[in-house]
């Protein structure tokens, strides 16, 4: 039960706007960590912050005991730390296996074994029959499951998975699901996992941290943090 | 499918012809004047290849690579006009110095995201047009540098026709475009690719941008110094409004953008489209009508830029897609 990522009294400012205060928790190696709070709460910005697209003003993210701020982005992937975006961001005018091809650069010093490694990593994710499919082709589903396959394939010790579910059917979702918990289970991936939906977020998720204005209002197992009086109050709007 | 002309020896065969093409070029067309636009052709070619590696692969359009132009051409024609050494020693000082000149530019602006390397770059030329202005001692000033006339010959790079000329530039643009397709096809073109199409997803997918945007940038300076020193020692002169023009800046990407950014060969394409229409308006029109061939080549290019952005090249790889079923 080891912590594989530290997060300390992290903080983000956006002019008058503190949309990160003091945000501190840990991350236990090997669980799926759910993430949830109101639109505006600061669960993209946390993520951002984690990995450096948008560095915090202060604060620390420690991961196998190196501070990940101040490192730039592209190398905080290459360590071990892989984020997906919020709004679907692929090469849309590249084939599906180049898609993938581009993140096993990291690993594979040619084009050919990178390209194997990728087709490899869409049959995890049920997308090889697409390989050559350019990707702006593709449904939203399988371009979401698409931008998972290209943070996979950096063979993440950690996944920051930002709202992949958006804009999917229940059958689209449950396959997600399942494809996200098998890595977890059968690759060793730990998971943070911000989601609207909160029936997928409680089927996957071992501990559920609530968010609001910036600062965690709980932390704990999924039936407790969402009977929380706090986390009700935060998403009915109470006070 | 696999009949189809999209397999490898099909391939080869159409690299052959063209190659042959290009090669007898000076056998059929027979004119000099025609074998002096082709000689534009390869050199503009080569150059606009050279800028597409950082400004279409990468989409980090550079608006100063004539900088690179010109200090190829003036240091062909300053070490024959003023030192008396070979042009064939101009060629490696220039790509040392375009190389540096890339570094300094690429090491501070591709640090950013946004448009600085554009901006940078835009400053460039007027700053070195400038130098060779003022730097009189070096550069002979606004008066330029000619080179004396000197026995021809391949060490002097001057000959009686333009036909040996010739054969050197088509040896580099052919270098060129191999370098070229070999990027397009490496670990650095697939990263150049994700750059161009999304800056964002390729930080997540561990590309490290500045590094590829670096290794881009000085292969293209150091072939942009080269089309430059032998443009240099193929006019024997160079002044500032020559070496360092806005004309040559434009042409580099217009070449590129019509020819298409996309492909390897886009660009030598595009020059050898527009070089000789350029060449043949100018000769026919006359007077008033010159501005009218003007006139032409511009709306010419806006049609282009409106209706198929990806210029020629992309028109080819839609129609090649409908006949093959496959993407170029």
């Amino acid at each position: 039960m080891s912590a594989i990522l530290r997060v300390q009294d992290l903080s983000q400012r956006f002019g008058g706007l503190h949309a990160l205060k003091d945000v501190s928790f840990d991350i236990i190696d090997g669980e799926i960590l759910g993430i949830i709070g109101p639109n505006g709460a600061g669960k993209s910005t946390l993520f951002n912050a984690i990995v450096g697209v948008v560095p915090p003003i202060s604060g620390h993210v420690w991961f196998k005991d190196e501070d990940l701020v101040g490192v730039p982005p592209h190398e905080v992937m290459a360590k071990g730390v892989a984020k997906t975006s919020q709004s679907v961001q692929v090469f849309d005018e590249m084939s599906v296996l180049d898609n993938v091809a581009v993140a096993a650069l990291l690993k594979n010093d040619s084009i050919k074994s990178a390209r194997e490694a990728a087709r490899g990593e869409l049959e995890f994710w049920g997308l090889q029959s697409f390989a050559d499919v350019i990707a702006q082709d593709l449904t939203l589903a399988q371009r979401s499951t698409l931008e998972l396959a290209r943070a996979m394939m950096l063979h993440p010790a950690v996944l920051l998975v930002d709202e992949v579910m958006a804009g999917l059917n229940e059958v689209e979702v449950d396959q997600m699901l399942d494809r996200m918990m098998q890595a977890n289970r059968e690759r060793g991936v730990t998971l943070i996992v911000i989601e609207h939906n909160m029936r997928a977020l409680m089927r996957i998720s071992h501990r559920i941290l609530a968010l609001d204005y910036g600062a965690v209002i709980a932390l704990g197992e999924p039936a407790e943090v969402s009977k929380n009086q706090r986390v009700v109050d935060a998403y009915l709007g109470v006070e | 499918m696999r009949s189809l002309p999209t397999s490898r020896p099909w391939r080869i065969a159409f690299y052959l012809v063209a190659l042959a093409a290009l090669f007898l070029a000076p056998v059929y067309l027979q004119s000099s004047y025609s074998v002096r636009i082709l000689v534009l052709v390869c050199l503009f070619g080569a150059a606009s290849t050279g800028w597409n590696l950082i400004g279409g692969y990468a989409n980090q359009i550079s608006l100063g690579h004539t900088v690179f132009f010109g200090i190829g051409a003036y240091a062909t024609v300053i070490f024959q006009g003023t030192l008396g050494l070979s042009p064939w020693l101009a060629i490696p000082t220039g790509i040392v110095l375009a190389v540096i000149v890339a570094l300094l530019i690429g090491w501070p602006t591709f640090q950013l995201s946004g448009h600085y390397f554009a901006l940078a770059t835009l400053a460039l030329l007027p700053v070195f047009h400038i130098i060779a202005t003022y730097w009189e001692d070096l550069t002979g000033g606004s008066v330029g540098i000619s080179v004396p006339i000197l026995p021809s010959g391949l060490d002097t790079l001057q000959f009686d026709t333009p036909t040996p000329f010739f054969y050197i530039a088509a040896v580099l643009l052919v270098l060129v475009m191999i370098l070229a397709r070999w990027v397009r096809q490496s670990v650095l073109g697939l990263q150049l690719d994700a750059i161009r199409l999304n800056p964002q997803a390729s930080t997540l997918a561990g590309v490290n941008q500045f590094r590829a945007k670096m290794k881009a940038l000085v292969m293209s300076a150091a072939v942009v110094a080269v089309a430059g020193s032998l443009y240099g020692a193929f006019l024997q002169f160079m002044d500032p409004d020559t070496a360092f023009s806005w004309n040559t800046t434009l042409n580099l990407v217009l070449f590129a953008m019509v020819g298409g950014v996309r492909f390897w060969w886009g660009p030598a394409l595009g020059a050898l489209i527009l070089i000789p229409f350029g060449e043949f308006a100018s000769a026919q029109l006359t007077g008033n009508l010159a501005a009218l061939g003007q006139l032409a080549y511009g709306v010419l290019l806006i049609l282009l830029v409106l209706f198929q952005p990806r210029g020629i090249g992309g028109l080819f790889s839609i129609v090649w897609q409908k006949a093959t079923g496959r993407k170029l």
